[in-house]
């Protein structure tokens, strides 16, 4: 699940049809990004950041732990 | 609309769709091997299963040429399968039409027997293979308000009458320059049935995919439906069609009957009642599918029910097999009438009356069985479950003649057994939809959370 991105939508006041319409993509395309179902193109991940004015480490970047 | 997913799904769903179409094509091939044995009826079935072959081959040549398939040579392949599958419909559906030309025979069902079912189980696969894959069927369109999505499928369906007219044009022509063995007006009238039987079935599927799409937008607001609107959409198809089914028989009958007005329409009816029997399996299976989305609002909603599931899908599938079991005897019984002798297809007849009668009674016994079961557990909804068990069990002894109310109704039929026949088909569709209504309304949106916490 991409909580990140769900958080900075619903905090823009953008329900997911109106992220989409924005972006010129499906809502389902949206829905599965924030699923973490489907992953997106760096340009779809760039589209999203500037119109939820976020930097892509905000919204896609994830923090693992990594096992030494 | 640039959708990269959209792009990458398309390519994926007309890949499967590729695969089902080489399946079918090759039994079908198989079949008219052992049973046709005309090269020119197998033209279609060697196109698509040569073209299918070469899509495959070249995505082969194209994954073994790249050290890594990465994206970029990944939306090539998916490009070629979806050149592979417009090659495939688009030139099959003229090949198909145009080898008719050639080896069909002058009536005007053999073109349409099966076409428009395989039609229809090919657009029911497809839109499941759509869903599968995260998508709709009017994908373009889908978000837009009713009337531009409804404007968006007209158009479609006028891209397709053109479609239509091309097929017919070129058949046309053949038909001219060449000596053809079948009746051209009666292939131009079959692909007019076609695209008639396509267009009607495309928008009945374009309702049903809006009225999922809003639904699930609602469900993603939060708001909780009951009973979907498209179960019920699908419940007024079925009952429609039943209706339908039993109007055309009636008339039918009457027709037979000497003095009758309806007697010189007879070729008509004798006709509109092949296609009721021919679309018998397409509402076998619309009916398995409202089974499954009913059985999916009551796991949704009521949890109790969960612990039942196995029992309803059961249920669900008999139902299905005892549909398509009815269905291939209907079709098949004036073939035995010309097989075997008249009192030997009477015992046949005979015997698989009773074969029906028993699965109806069996069917009301289960009924009753379930009624206990609700009293037991004092459930809201057994008083109109009751009264679906008494209207369905009057109208079974009415139709068997326990209760002599019309005479003998299976030799003379009369206005009022029609009329009761009518009232039977939809008391019983209107009876089961309040139950199930009621059966998933049982637990209130507040019950329903506490039980998910």
């Amino acid at each position: 699940m991409n909580l990140k991105m769900k958080a900075a939508r619903v905090e823009h006041g953008l329900s997911q049809a109106e992220l989409a319409k924005k972006i010129g993509v499906s809502r389902q395309t949206i829905i599965l990004i924030e699923q973490g179902k489907f992953n997106p193109s760096l340009n779809l991940c760039i589209s999203v950041c500037k119109q939820l004015d976020r930097t892509l480490n905000d919204l896609f970047w994830e923090d693992l732990k990594i096992e030494r | 609309m640039k959708d990269e997913r959209i792009i990458q799904r398309l390519g994926i769903v007309k890949r499967n769709n590729l695969i089902i179409i080489f399946s079918l094509a090759l039994l079908s091939l198989i079949y008219k091997l052992i049973f046709v044995q005309a090269i020119v009826a197998m033209l279609t079935e060697i196109f698509v299963l040569i073209v299918v072959i070469i899509t495959f081959i070249i995505n082969a040549i194209i994954k073994s040429k790249e050290e890594l398939v990465d994206e970029r040579v990944y939306q090539k392949i998916l490009r070629i399968y979806n050149y592979g599958f417009n090659i495939t419909v688009g030139l099959g559906v003229i090949i198909y039409f145009v080898s008719s030309l050639f080896y069909v025979s002058n009536t005007i069902v053999s073109p349409n027997l099966f076409v428009n079912s395989a039609i229809f189980i090919c657009l029911l696969l497809s839109f499941t293979n759509f869903r599968k894959n995260g998508m709709s069927f009017n994908y373009k369109f889908i978000e837009n308000c009713n009337k531009q999505y409804y404007f968006g499928v007209i158009k479609r369906v006028l891209y397709l009458l053109a479609y239509t007219i091309i097929v017919g044009l070129v058949v046309f022509i053949l038909s001219i320059i060449f000596t053809v063995v079948a009746n051209v007006e009666v292939l131009l009238l079959s692909i007019l049935i076609s695209f008639i039987t396509f267009a009607i079935q495309y928008f009945l599927f374009s309702i049903y995919e809006k009225l999922h799409y809003d639904e699930s937008v609602e469900m993603d607001e939060g708001k909780l439906r009951y009973i979907t609107r498209k179960v019920l959409y699908i419940f007024v198809l079925i009952t429609l069609f039943r209706f339908y089914a039993l109007l055309i028989d009636s008339l039918w009958s009457f027709s037979h009957l000497e003095n009758n007005f309806l007697h010189k329409y007879a070729l008509i009816l004798e006709l509109l009642e092949l296609g009721v029997k021919i679309q018998g399996i397409d509402f076998a299976v619309l009916s398995l599918i409202s089974g499954i989305l009913i059985y999916k609002s009551i796991i949704r909603i009521n949890l109790k029910f969960l612990k039942y599931k196995k029992l309803y899908l059961i249920a669900i599938w008999v139902s299905f097999v005892f549909g398509i079991l009815n269905w291939v005897y209907r079709l098949g019984v004036t073939m035995l009438g010309r097989i075997y002798e008249f009192e030997t297809f009477i015992k046949i007849v005979t015997y698989v009356r009773y074969l029906n009668f028993t699965f109806l009674f069996i069917s009301i016994f289960v009924g009753a069985l379930i009624y206990i079961f609700m009293l037991l557990n004092n459930l809201k909804v057994r008083n109109t479950y009751l009264a679906l068990l008494i209207f369905q069990t009057l109208g079974v002894m009415v139709t068997v003649g326990i209760i002599p109310v019309f005479g003998n109704l299976n030799q003379d039929p009369t206005i009022h057994s029609v009329v009761f026949n009518c009232i039977n088909v939809f008391g019983l569709a209107i009876l089961n939809y309040i139950v199930i209504y009621k059966l998933t309304r049982a637990y209130e949106i507040k019950e329903f959370t506490e039980e998910l916490l």
